[in-house]
């Protein structure tokens, strides 16, 4: 059959079209993509990280042409990253201007699963010994060692035939991120290897059996390491000096362990009395030399002289005597303490100086405990001091050391000053871009200044400094120096070299897997395109550190290109959520508890959440907050918080209730750092409290019973410069709180009230703190509000203001006794902490204050004081504190004294 | 024969590869700007870098193959690696690898005399039945070069053991959407 000629020519026409239409996009292509500008850009394979970073990383911008360098810096940089395998980037070959990016992300762990068949083996055991952790990224080329790692584990945990099967899963399919695996960890155990018996050779094993204790059990080879170590030790302590414990064998069910104990030394001091034989003998090397020789012997002397001398025993004598028996020695050191030597004075001749700065620098001084091996490093620093004053020719021989009465030496420094020299002229040359003031104010340094050492040094330091600030990350300073005999005088050129100035380019952040990249940007101090500064990035590493949401930042910078430096930051981030829970008991509250939960990271935006729940026999509380570091993407945090009361006041010495109150309360507001030491804060508040089953004593005014609503504004500042807010040593913290509750914000009552704090600590010495608070709180009732509501009222007393009393007894009371609280407080407190140890200290605590019904009847003269002491334990959050507080005005019917437990420091 | 088969019967045939290999062409869209051809570690090296090195590497030795000149780049990427941790910048990479291997394994080669004497012996009609003593320092230098060589080619090796290493080269991994 003939096809017709239409058909024939029909599928030729065809063939030419289709040819030349796929063909067409290739061969335009080349003509018109070369260096198009770019349009658009589509990111294929990226799940983990946003297109805007991964294309701010790869440099590639709209309505730019590619620069073929540029894009091989972006890809690399973009690999620093650390989530990618494989970047690339291309042209739609259909449409020039469009830029194809397609990503291969590196897989991350997301759960390991562990499927133990047998016993004997735990999760946490394979976890340990897992090349591949949880959350980490896989490493398939790592999978076969994983195996045979934990293969290895497990025979040396006494399962030789274990079998073990690792498969990785991709669970997530449904392409939320589907970078993220499992792997599935099967282990067969096997049969254990058993030790029917253990035979120790070379030494008794009624000697080892308390150590070794692995007859019966599985051959646990980490186990029985454990053991030795532990018999090793016993034999050190023992004073054997190369004790051998191992090798071990087994064979057949039974263990074997060689144990050759060596030679042992055992010694004896004889005439000492200053230091005891136990003091003495840890001086002693022949432990850790594993041997008793001449040499160590000397050693061991002059240690002993070392120790006599520095407790003021320069004539001390030490002769040993040694001997060898059965392998064992024997070391008697006879030692001849003489007398105890303290310094009677110390004179200078020959100086211009007062003696009070010249002694300054000694250590043997006048009262001090003689060591001659002191003198050299007291001569060393006055010919130093001499010097930084300008004194370059002066001489301080060795002092002469004469015996001033018994015990008692004098020494005699004779000195020559000499010369002192001052600076003549101070030049500063190739100051380049930076102005010559500022050049002279970063030297300090002035004709006719004591030539110092020290200072010129520092200068150097500081113009270093002032460059590399500018970018200048290569600047060089040379300092030369010209002395004149003739007029003493130094002339100083300080030469600068600025090399090239750098700047900062972009930015890579790795790490962040939880938090958003916006959290880390927005506290970062440069832009790009700011002079490079390490000093910036020391400040950015600080700031970083401070939000609270990495274990280690790392900050470095990539090699420079083009003046550039492109810097990586590498966060290691913290778990987010913790959990706080507590249990204790107070004479008034009875037993009580807490449980604290809170998440620092919500949504990874640096949002901290936290609920905290107290609960006790007369108090029910539960605070829900929220903090938001950065309000409306501003540095302006933004807490809020709400609180859920129930509480009963009850008569201390009856425990009868004189009244409870609920109250739901919510606030909401900002806080802002105005200085590095100054806090501003201002919220509003709201809250319903209901007060019911009032003793008719407690009430004071018409809001203390019934359902009451306050709604108010509290601005405060804060002036804070402690070295340590849990435990401080030195500085102030000063405030004022001030609260405004009014009709005009729909409040039922009206007041204002203010609270007046300043608290000063100051250390006397490594171990003494000196530490002072003032408070005074007033408080006044507007319009027809007279007395305030009892939430608002001032109480006083107790662990955190006048310790001896009971918790808040202090001021007016009802008739029963229940306090029912003023309009007006003081309280003074003052503290010596005393550490006693790292972790012990002791106070001693004198305290002060009252409670007055209203401003007018504030009377200066009726203040309670109250004495004591406290013990302290150090703890990360502050100290526990025990107090034992005594009334110093007690009244008739008070007790004489109280304790009180707590955490923290009182102020 | 030919003249059996009917040119429409070409032209059809030609027409079912068209269409069956047409998808295949329009589905290669995208030009290759740059890309990655491997990472060592946490430096990627790229097809551009490749491409420049593979330009003077077969100038040198025509017949060298792109496979061979990525495994060069890698190892030199390991080298300098720990070259950097003894000579930080601002010392050159190629001295900082020539300093680092200098130290790390040149430092430690010594050629004895008797292994010099060995291969005089055992070579000793190729090299002309010249004296021991006019080539010994010769022997001695090649010997040393050989010994250098092999050590770092192990030392790589252990280099290459312990790094995260992947190519690229002809293989892209698939890309998950």
């Amino acid at each position: 059959m003939k096809k017709p000629l239409f058909l024939k020519g029909f599928f030729v026409i065809l063939f030419l079209f289709l040819s030349a239409f796929l063909m067409a996009p290739r061969s335009s292509f080349a003509a018109a993509a070369a260096n198009a500008p770019i349009k658009k850009i589509k990111v294929e394979g990226l799940y983990s990280i946003s297109s805007d970073e991964l294309i701010y990383l790869l440099c590639l911008r709209s309505s730019n042409v590619i620069v073929p360098e540029n894009l091989a810096r972006g890809i690399k940089r973009a690999f620093k990253k650390g989530i990618f395998d494989y970047i690339s980037v291309g042209r739609d070959e259909s449409d020039p201007d469009v830029i194809i990016v397609k990503v291969r992300e590196r897989d991350r762990i997301k759960d390991i699963r562990f499927k133990i068949k047998g016993k004997g083996v735990s999760k946490s055991f394979l976890e340990d010994n897992m090349i591949l952790k949880k959350r980490g990224f896989m490493r398939y080329d790592l999978l076969g060692k994983a195996e045979s790692d934990l293969r290895e584990a497990l025979s040396v945990l006494g399962y030789p035939r274990a079998r073990v099967t690792i498969t990785t899963v991709r669970p997530d399919k449904k392409g939320k991120n589907p970078y993220r695996i499992n792997l599935d960890v099967s282990v067969e155990t096997g049969q254990p290897v058993l030790i029917k018996e253990v035979k120790i050779v070379g030494r008794p094993e009624a000697e080892v059996r308390k150590y070794v204790k692995m007859a019966g059990g599985v051959y646990d080879q980490y186990k029985l390491r454990a053991q030795i170590n532990a018999l090793h030790d016993y034999y050190v302590r023992k004073h054997y000096l190369n004790p051998s414990v191992g090798p071990y064998s087994f064979s057949q069910g039974v263990l074997y362990i060689n144990v050759v104990p060596g030679a042992s030394y055992e010694t004896f001091f004889y005439g000492n009395h200053a230091l005891g034989d136990k003091a003495l003998a840890a001086l002693l090397p022949f432990g850790e030399a594993g041997a008793v020789r001449e040499d160590l012997i000397e050693e061991a002397v002059q240690k002993i002289k070392d120790a006599y001398r520095e407790k003021g025993y320069p004539f001390i004598q030490v002769a040993p005597v040694w001997a060898e028996k059965d392998g064992s020695y024997i070391v008697k050191f006879y030692i001849f303490e003489d007398e105890k030597i303290t310094v009677a004075s110390v004179s200078f001749a020959g100086t211009s100086l007062p003696v009070k700065s010249l002694d300054d620098f000694l250590v043997l001084r006048e009262g001090s405990l003689y060591n001659p091996d002191l003198i050299e490093t007291d001569r060393s620093n006055l010919q130093d001091f001499y010097a930084s004053l300008g004194y370059l020719d002066a001489s301080v021989p060795e002092p002469v050391v004469a015996k001033a009465g018994p015990h008692k030496v004098a020494i005699a420094y004779h000195i020559t000053e000499g010369r002192k020299y001052l600076v003549g002229q101070v030049d500063v040359e190739g100051g380049g871009p930076v102005p010559t003031k500022q050049l002279r104010a970063a030297v300090r340094i002035k004709p006719g200044d004591i030539y110092n050492e020290i200072d010129i040094t520092n200068a150097r330091y500081r113009l270093l400094e002032l460059y590399n600030d500018q970018g200048y990350a290569d600047c060089k300073v040379a300092i030369k120096r010209d002395f004149s005999v003739k007029d003493a005088r130094v002339k100083l050129v300080y030469t600068i070299t600025t090399g090239q100035k750098f700047f900062f380019g972009k930015n890579v952040v790795t790490g962040n897997y939880q938090t958003k990249l916006k959290v880390i940007q927005r506290e970062l101090l440069h832009k790009q395109g700011d002079p490079f500064s390490q000093k910036i990035l020391l400040k950015e590493r600080q700031k970083l550190y401070e939000l609270g949401l990495f274990r280690a930042v790392d900050v470095s910078e990539l090699p420079a290109y083009n003046a550039t430096f492109d810097t990586v930051y590498r966060v290691s981030e913290a778990k987010p959520g913790a959990v706080d829970v507590g249990a204790g008991y107070g004479e008034y509250e009875k037993y009580r508890g807490f449980l604290g939960l809170s998440y620092n990271n919500l949504f990874g935006m640096n949002r901290t959440g936290s609920i905290n729940l107290e609960a006790s026999s007369i108090e029910k509380r539960a605070v829900l907050s929220y903090l938001e570091p950065w309000f409306l993407g501003t540095n302006l945090p933004f807490r809020a918080t709400v609180l859920v009361e129930s509480r009963s006041q009850l008569n201390y010495d009856t425990r009868q209730v004189s009244y409870k109150l609920i109250r739901y309360s919510g606030s909401a507001g900002v806080e802002k750092k105005l200085t590095p030491h100054v806090k501003g804060e201002f919220y509003y508040e709201f809250s319903l409290v209901r007060t019911y089953d009032v003793v008719p004593g407690v009430v004071l005014s018409r809001e203390d019973v019934g359902t009451l609503a306050i709604s108010a504004i509290k601005p405060s500042i804060e002036y804070d410069t402690r070295d340590n807010p849990f435990d401080p040593r030195a500085g102030v913290l000063a405030g004022a709180t001030f609260k405004l509750a009014s009709a005009a914000f729909l409040s039922q009552t009206d007041f204002a009230k203010v609270v007046v704090r300043a608290a000063r600590y100051q250390a006397l010495s490594s171990r003494l703190v000196l530490a002072i608070d003032g408070r005074v709180g007033l408080a006044e009732g507007l319009g027809e509000t007279t007395d305030l509501p009892i939430v608002e009222r001032f109480f006083l007393g107790g662990r955190d203001s006048v310790r001896g009393y009971t918790q808040d007894a202090l001021g007016p009371k009802a008739a029963d006794g229940t306090p029912v609280g003023g309009n007006a407080f003081f309280c003074g407190n003052l503290e010596f902490r005393q550490a006693l140890t790292k972790d012990w200290g002791i106070v001693p605590f004198l305290d002060a204050g009252n409670v007055w019904p209203t401003i007018g009847q504030i009377r200066a003269l009726d203040i309670r004081f109250s004495t004591g002491l406290g013990l302290r334990f150090k703890t990360p959050v502050g100290p526990l504190r025990i107090d034992y507080g005594i009334k110093l005005s007690r009244r008739e019917g008070e007790s004489r004294s109280k304790i009180d437990f707590s955490i923290g420091h009182a102020f | 024969m030919l003249r059996g088969i009917k040119i429409w019967n070409i032209a059809a045939a030609a027409l079912l590869v068209l269409m069956a290999v047409g998808p295949l062409l329009a589905a290669e869209k995208t030009k290759t700007l740059d890309r990655i051809v491997a990472f060592v570690n946490g430096d990627a090296i790229l097809l551009s870098e490749l491409d420049a090195r593979y330009e003077l590497a077969v100038k040198l030795t025509p017949g060298i193959t792109r496979r061979q000149v990525l495994q060069t780049m890698i190892n030199r990427d390991l080298l300098l690696a720990q070259a950097r941790k003894i000579f930080p910048e601002p010392v050159s990479a190629d001295k900082a690898i020539q300093e680092y291997t200098g130290l790390k394994i040149r430092a430690f080669v010594r050629i004895s005399g008797t292994a010099a004497r060995n291969f005089y012996d055992a070579n000793k009609k190729q090299l002309g039945g010249v004296s021991f003593d006019s080539v010994k320092d010769q022997i001695e230098r090649l010997l040393e070069e050989k010994e250098i060589n092999r050590r770092l080619q192990a030392y790589i090796g252990t280099l290459r053991g312990n790094a995260h290493i992947k190519t690229f080269l002809e293989n892209t991994p698939a890309i998950l959407h």
